[in-house]
């Protein structure tokens, strides 16, 4: 009788001693996000066009639909990890101009870091900016896409006021190209996406190579980007799989954007490094301005290769 | 023993269970002692001195993805810390065997305990014997045959016996890729690549890869 009485003690005992150390970690984990001060201030944000129209030059349905299918598998990845105060996967319909511009506003103000994933494509366009002497300016697909209004270079930059966009990945044609970064002259007006979000114009051209310790790292494509729905070669693997394992691997604790580059090319391409895959030595692309001669194309990445998506505190 | 005492105790070895039940390290051990695997690949394939280094294991995972059929994929980062020189080393292993490794030199250079050879042929050679070394894999003998009769100075691809070498210099590094070929379809292999005279990542997906078909 003693026996069964101890034993039942102690079987209590350990339960209540369980449910104060679940309750002990879920209080732990909520100073994590917010209180001790790590990861605090971060945003996510993910854009993108619904516009796939072109079979030939934008991928078609096949196209939209990985599209869709990775933002979404980016922004679980984002959810899963707890780290950031603000996240939205804005891919499709929310993709506004007036709503991105508002949402460049809100992170600027009250976000100390703020990364964005952009997949679409690009246009140049005029502005009216009185006294502008950049003549050609750029844009962004939004949900529309071709002849709907665009997501343009300079009225991104008119709403910067912190510079805190310190990642920015355009998954489009053309903006990681050293003729397009852009320029931002004496009156704040700016040209160009790199130099449009991220607010500066001075990153290292290599930055996986030589990463410049700015804490600012800016992705894009030089030409042509590759569709997510293109096969790498290896395996069943497409590029889809490599964005979305490029951010699986980016918010690992201590891995850095270069660490991330790797892992992923590694797992897709059967390369073992990023700096030996061929979005980095260069790819063909069918050209639709000589379509005798695919275009040879790259994928760049400015900055700071060593920043990390998964920050510490004391981490601007 | 009073009530009052007794439910002291108690309500004591409540506190103090609670706090080791949710403290306890979430670091599996398995994981870790595979992970040190990697450690010895560092020492006996890439030479380097380990004893020099504190060494620092940062975010690690095990995961089943789909492509490996329900194999392990163990995933993880080291930082390697003197006085002297940092470094980062990324590791995956599938199949319980190291698949992949890369070792980013972040500051200084590395402490060796052999210093790697100026020649890149040499290089590649001496990775390849002591790969073998420390695998036991026969095999590497006929990759290192392949590698004798290339010309390791410009990009190329050479096949013989049923193996693919290619070779492919870059502004960023020299890497160097073995693969099995029959009849169009590409089975596992192990690849290469040094970057300014040192190693920088190396890959073996003989363990776990499916040929493609032609």
């Amino acid at each position: 009788m003693k026996k069964n009485v101890a034993l039942t003690l102690l079987c209590l005992l350990l339960s209540v001693s369980l449910i104060f150390s679940i309750l002990i970690l879920s209080i732990d984990n909520e100073n994590g996000s917010h209180g001790d001060g790590k990861n605090e201030g971060s945003a996510f944000i993910i854009w993108g066009t619904l516009d796939y129209t072109d079979e030939t030059y934008m991928g078609g349905e096949k196209e939209r639909n990985a599209s869709r299918d990775v933002c979404d598998t980016i922004y679980g990845f984002f959810a899963d990890a707890h780290a950031y105060d603000y996240i939205e996967n804005f891919w499709g319909n929310d993709t506004q101009p007036d709503q991105v511009y508002s949402n460049v506003s809100y992170c600027e103000e009250n976000y100390n870091f703020t990364a964005i994933f952009y997949k679409g494509h690009s246009l140049g366009t005029h502005c009216d900016v009185e006294n502008c002497t950049f003549g050609e300016h750029w844009t962004l697909y939004a949900a529309g896409g071709y002849r709907e209004e665009y997501i343009v270079d300079y009225l991104i930059h008119d709403r910067m006021s912190s510079g805190t966009h310190d990642f920015v990945f355009l998954w489009t044609c053309g903006y990681g190209a050293e003729d397009k970064i852009g320029e931002i002259d004496e009156n704040g007006h700016s040209v160009g996406m790199l130099a449009s979000w991220m607010d500066t114009t001075d990153l290292e051209a290599d930055g996986y190579a030589s990463p410049d310790g700015s804490n600012h790292c800016f992705i894009g494509f030089d030409v042509y980007s590759i569709w997510f729905s293109n096969k790498t070669g290896y395996a069943d693997f497409d590029y889809g799989d490599f964005a979305s394992l490029f951010f699986k691997y980016a918010l690992y604790e201590g891995w850095t954007i270069n660490d991330a580059l790797d892992a992923a090319a590694e797992e897709t391409h059967w390369q073992s490094s990023f700096g030996d895959c061929r979005l980095y030595t260069g790819y063909l692309m069918a050209d639709p301005y000589n379509p005798e001669q695919p275009a040879v194309c790259y994928m760049r990445v400015w900055g700071d290769g060593n920043l990390k998506l998964l920050r510490v505190e004391g981490e601007d | 023993m009073s009530l009052w005492t007794k439910l002291c105790s108690a309500l004591i070895l409540v506190v103090v269970l609670a706090v080791l039940l949710a403290y306890s390290p979430t670091v599996y051990l398995a994981e870790s002692s595979d992970a040190d695997e990697v450690l010895v690949f560092l020492e006996e394939v890439v030479s380097l001195d380990m004893a020099k280094y504190d060494v620092t294991q940062l975010g690690t995972s095990v995961t089943y993805p789909d492509w490996l059929d329900g194999l392990a994929q163990l995933t993880g980062k080291y930082t390697l810390e003197s006085e002297t020189s940092k470094i980062d080393v990324l590791f995956k292993f599938r199949n319980n065997t190291l698949s992949w490794c890369l070792m980013r030199i972040l500051e200084g250079s590395p402490h060796y305990l052999n210093a790697p050879s100026a020649n890149i042929r040499d290089l590649a050679t001496i990775f390849l014997q002591r790969y073998q070394a420390y695998s036991g894999d026969s095999e590497l003998e006929a990759m290192r045959s392949l590698l004798d009769v290339v010309d390791v100075t410009e990009n190329s691809t050479t096949v013989a016996s049923a193996m693919e070498l290619t070779v492919s210099i870059t502004s960023f590094s020299s890497s160097f890729d073995w693969r099995y070929t029959l009849d169009g379809a590409e089975y596992g292999g192990v690849d290469v690549s040094f970057r300014n005279g040192h190693f920088y990542a190396f890959g073996d997906d003989r363990s776990y890869y499916k040929p493609s078909t032609p």
